[in-house]
């Protein structure tokens, strides 16, 4: 099971890698190759999660190599996989393999076409480092791929000025999320003197250890977490890149506000539940910015004169409550409610789509029809 | 300071401005608009020309696009020797023809519109459309949006600006971030000559002003300029005016302005050097323009040339004097002249007609449980009829998906549980195999097929919604006889005579708006086609139309039909027959029906990018279907774009000859109209709108 995993990571990689190759004319090549990688993918995670529920669900924690080694020192590559992993693969394989299918025709002839399926190969690749990381250091290089093909997907229409102009939106605001991630890996080197791995913060004893000694570096730790979290799940203030994503093609606004990008920050937060559940303050903040942004993204979007835009801030707000749900401990329950909202803000999303110059008729479709 | 000099009226100004905006009425009716509207009194070529000149329209191809033509051979040289003998004499047309192909000339239709506002860019570095226009269309969107929010506009009956004013008045965040243009719109002196003085400072650059800055939006302006004008255009009526609109943009101009450079700034003529070109100055046309417009006249003409051709060499000039096995009866939309082409090849019996596709009965239609009375007649008529469908039991399905209260945050929290993952599930097959849901736009479901229509009205003072309900048996008897004379069927009717009307189907195409029957007002054609039926089917309307001269024998029945144009499929209407006889008939015609449609499916599935041209041809059909329903396809089968021909006369002119979907025709027999007049009615009514559509379409697509 471990080598199954371990080839599951680098799948997406080595498809990515092959897919610049690919002759850019020839469409029905590049986005059948997608389609097939992405499909194995799925279908193998499909398979191998029967095997692991047959095994009766076993917490894997997989140590690759080290990065960097000295004395006092060890910087290395981690894998993990629970429940939590199982549940993130499978419905980011499922989506992007639908948004392969569903790009096949809808970007037929346009001149990013196979621009938009290597991005698409290359945000997967790094969607599938994020869920498996063991520890701070691999996710952030997940962390990193996605922000990257997040403003290349947004910026798809790179001739258009909003577009691009959004795409930078989102990008800084990524960035302060990478900062939140690389001052709480600072953080946590000071904390553990070493470079801990997801499995070991489940260990109450010692993370209850370290925290008595130093609860104000656990402090520091938990909001800079919160702060990457806000920013990746578009939670108060950063909710506005949200709405901003959409003016690219629709496949990749499906992936972004509807689904997997935005639930990432939610997937950090219960990463890291063991470590910032024991300390009251965090919980309340946690819980404070998701009520406070559930009841913001909701009234905004209840004015919202487009429906685009209305289904990116009720994604918001649901995702706000996700977070409320985890500073609660329900964590499961978060789960749960993130596989519901991937899928169903997700469907909308391509009935609504929104194609470089063509205007949206659903916008005027009550007008017309008496129904 | 209220300026009221003799060079710049207010009045004068929007009026003209409202002349030359783009009348884009929203997407209710559908809407015949020739969007050069405002040059249509000069000739073509000068209208052409002149307003590329001055708004930069790209009105023609460009010469570098011509002279591709001519080297595919899809421009013929002896027609550009003739073109060019025509305008300019036979003298030397070597030479003529060389500058056409040779010539260097500066292939551009850059106009003069925006030359004075692009100052702002260049002598004070600001860009005020990209600091305004953002905020200013997402608010005019929301004072207009007819019920897309879930909260609606907190105050709008009282019109645009003193809307502004009380929402400025009542809440802390103001629209503006400096004290001025606050203090302008809140002390009401805000008249658009006050502001202008402020902004440009001569006056003699007002007018020029403004178009450079409606113009940066033609669209959002022209329908704000058409709500104004025609409020009934939107269903949830809005009160706006464009003097209101502008004032509010050159308020947000001067808070842009102020934001940058505080209150101290020369308006705009101050620091202009030179003179600027007047907008509406007489515009030259040079020898470029004149290249241009024989180049055109050449490639119109090698492909009127091959028409003409087709219709000369067309074996068939008189019908055959052989009885028709079944009559039937389509619009003249372009869509449908495959379709009959198909319908008589299978059945060389069959007959077909085409006339505009509301079938000259001009009403409005409520469905079952509709809120709103829709026009299913050519959108320029105002009839005073209503026709309301009447059934047990209808209901509308509804898709949860498309329903606003997932949007809330409760429903929405307990409907990602729940449903969230049926969504997911039926996403899954709907990706892979596209079939119809409630989402869909289907034509069929315009009208029930089982319902019962109010046709016939019991008391002509009956009234709904102030019109009148049903028609009576002369108004009837007029409008058959109408029909049937214009396009010359008076004798020799078949045993059926259908009368064919269509519609389109779509999930997610953007272009759905166009592809419905124009002549409904961009809606399908079933309820007139089977009111006209019900119509000619009635015994007293028989009788009177017999008085007149038109017998329709006893044995013939007419029965309504809806051609769906994007699936190929039909649908039949009150196809009951007493007559076993006729029953069998019309069985074997639907046959005919149900081929030719698969054959039509085949020929449009030639254009279809995506569609794999290798099935057979059921697979063809299901293929072509598919596509009608699937999320992924937002190209659009271009229809009227291609539209390049109208025919007004007999069938037998261009039966056989494959006019690749791109003609109306419209069926007229010019030896039962000595007079003319038949040919008046559909030359003066019908056959400009169809010019304009094609002409609208061809623009916004092309």
């Amino acid at each position: 099971m471990e080598r199954i995993l371990e080839l599951l990571i680098v799948w997406p990689f080595l498809a990515f890698f092959i897919s610049l190759f690919l002759p850019k004319e020839n469409e029905k090549l590049i986005s059948g190759f997608t389609f097939g990688v992405v499909g194995i993918h799925f279908f193998t995670i499909l398979g191998l999660l029967i095997y692991w529920i047959s095994l009766g669900l076993p917490v894997l924690n997989l140590k690759e190599f080290s990065i960097y080694e000295s004395a006092d020192m060890d910087f290395f590559i981690d894998f993990y996989f629970d429940h939590v992993t199982a549940v993130y693969s499978l419905i980011g394989a499922m989506l992007t393999f639908l948004v392969t299918t569903y790009s096949r025709i809808y970007l037929h002839r346009e001149s990013g076409y196979k621009r938009f399926f290597y991005t698409i190969l290359f945000f997967y690749a790094g969607y599938t480092l994020v869920v498996f990381a063991g520890n701070l250091e691999t996710l952030f290089i997940g962390w990193e791929i996605l922000g990257l093909t997040s403003f290349l997907l947004v910026a798809f229409y790179r001739e258009r000025y909003l577009p691009v102009k959004n795409a930078f939106k989102v990008f800084s605001i990524y960035r302060i999320g990478d900062v939140g991630i690389i001052l709480a890996m600072w953080a946590s080197h000071h904390l553990w003197h070493e470079n801990i791995t997801f499995a070991k913060i489940q260990n109450y004893e010692l993370v209850h250890h370290h925290l008595e000694a130093h609860s104000v570096f656990g402090l520091f730790i938990s909001i800079m977490l919160l702060t990457a979290a806000c920013a990746k799940s578009a939670q108060f203030p950063f909710s506005s890149w949200l709405p901003r994503a959409m003016e690219g093609p629709t496949p990749s606004s499906a992936i972004f506000y509807g689904s997997l990008s935005v639930h990432l920050g939610l997937f950090l937060l219960i990463r890291t539940m063991p470590f910032w559940e024991h300390q009251l303050i965090a919980r309340i903040m946690i819980g404070a910015v998701g009520i406070f942004t559930a009841a913001i993204g909701a009234s905004i979007g209840r004015v919202q004169s487009s429906v685009k835009s209305q289904i990116a801030y009720a994604s918001v707000a649901q995702i706000g409550l996700m977070f409320l749900e985890v500073a609660l401990r329900f964590k499961n329950f978060a789960l749960f409610h993130f596989a519901g909202n991937a899928f169903f803000a997700y469907v909308p999303t391509f009935g609504f789509s929104f194609r470089s110059e063509l205007f949206d008729k659903r916008a005027i479709l009550p007008l017309c029809s008496q129904a | 300071m209220n300026y009221t000099t003799n060079i710049f009226k207010v009045d004068n100004v929007l009026h003209h401005l409202k002349h030359y905006l783009p009348a884009q009425a929203s997407l209710k009716d559908f809407i015949h608009h020739n969007t050069l509207h405002a040059f249509q009194d000069r000739k073509f070529y000068d209208a052409l020309t002149q307003s590329s000149k001055i708004f930069g329209y790209k009105t023609s191809l460009s010469l570098m696009e011509y002279r591709d033509l001519f080297h595919e051979g899809k421009i013929s040289e002896s027609i550009i020797l003739k073109a060019i003998g025509e305008k300019k004499g036979s003298e030397l047309p070597e030479v003529w023809f060389d500058k056409m192909l040779n010539g260097a000339y500066k292939d551009t239709f850059a106009g003069r519109r925006s030359h004075l506002r692009n100052n702002w860019k260049d002598l004070y570095s600001v860009d005020l459309d990209l600091a305004i226009q953002p905020f200013l269309f997402r608010f005019l969107c929301s004072y207009l949006d007819q019920g897309i929010a879930i909260w609606s506009f907190p105050v709008w009956n009282k019109g645009f600006l003193t809307t502004i004013r009380e929402m400025e008045r009542n809440t802390f965040i103001s629209f503006f971030k400096t004290p001025r243009a606050k203090q302008l719109l809140m002390d009401r002196k805000c008249e658009i000559s006050d502001l202008l003085a402020i902004l440009v400072g001569d006056e003699t650059l007002y007018e020029h002003y403004l178009f450079d800055q409606q113009f940066a939006h033609p669209g959002w302006s022209g329908f704000v300029s058409v709500v104004e004008d025609m409020p009934q255009t939107l269903i949830d009526a809005r009160r706006i005016s464009l003097q209101d609109f502008i004032i509010f943009e050159l308020l947000l101009e001067i808070d842009t302005l102020d934001q940058k450079f505080g209150e101290n700034w020369l308006p705009l003529a101050k620091r202009i050097k030179g003179h600027v070109e007047p907008l509406f100055a007489p515009v030259q046309i040079t020898e470029y323009h004149e290249i241009l417009h024989l180049w055109q006249d050449a490639y119109e003409w090698t492909f009127y040339d091959q028409v003409l051709g087709g219709i000369l060499a067309n074996p068939e000039k008189e019908n055959t004097s052989e009885k028709s096995g079944f009559q039937a009866m389509f619009c003249i939309d372009d869509r449908v002249c495959s379709l009959r082409r198909y319908i008589e090849e299978i059945e060389p019996t069959a007959q077909t007609f085409g006339t505009p596709g509301f079938f000259g009965v001009a009403f409005y239609y409520k469905p079952m449980n509709g809120k709103f009375s829709m026009k299913v007649c050519p959108a320029p008529m105002n009839p005073p009829y209503l026709i309301k469908e009447e059934l047990d039991n209808k209901k509308n399905k509804k898709d949860f998906h498309f329903a606003d209260y997932t949007h809330s945050l409760f429903f929405g929290w307990l409907i990602t549980h729940t449903i969230g993952f049926w969504s997911a599930i039926r996403l899954f097959i709907n990706i892979f195999t596209p079939r119809l849901s409630p989402a869909t736009t289907l034509s069929f479901r315009h009208m029930d097929k089982h319902s019962r229509l109010t046709i016939e009205s019991s008391d002509p003072q009956l009234k709904e919604d102030g019109l009148q309900l049903g028609f009576t048996i002369t108004e009837m008897a007029d409008r058959v006889e109408g029909l049937l004379k214009s396009i010359g069927l008076v004798k020799d009717f078949a045993p059926i005579v259908y009368a064919v009307g269509h519609g389109a189907s779509s999930v997610n195409n953007t272009h759905y708006a166009g592809y419905d029957c124009g002549a409904c007002s961009g809606r399908p054609g079933s309820v007139n086609a089977r009111v006209i039926c019900y119509m000619a089917n009635h015994p007293e309307v028989r009788q009177i139309l017999r008085s007149r001269g038109l017998d329709i024998p006893s044995k013939t029945m007419f029965l309504g039909a809806l051609h769906d144009t994007t699936r190929d499929e039909i649908e039949f209407y009150d196809d009951n027959f007493a007559d076993v006889a006729q029953t069998e008939l019309h069985k074997h015609n639907k046959k005919v029906f149900m081929q030719a449609l698969d054959l039509n499916a085949r020929e449009r599935a030639r254009r279809f990018v995506t569609t794999s041209k290798r099935h057979d041809l059921k697979n063809l059909h299901e293929a072509v279907k598919k596509r009608s329903v699937s999320l992924f396809e937002p190209r659009p089968e271009l229809n009227h774009a291609t539209n390049s021909l109208c025919i007004v006369g007999r069938r037998a002119l261009t039966k056989k000859l494959f006019l690749d979907r791109r003609a109306f025709l419209n069926s007229y027999d010019y030896s039962i109209d000595p007079e003319g007049n038949y040919l008046f009615t559909i030359l003066s009514a019908a056959a400009p709108v169809r010019w304009y559509q094609s002409g609208v379409l061809l623009f916004s697509c092309g």
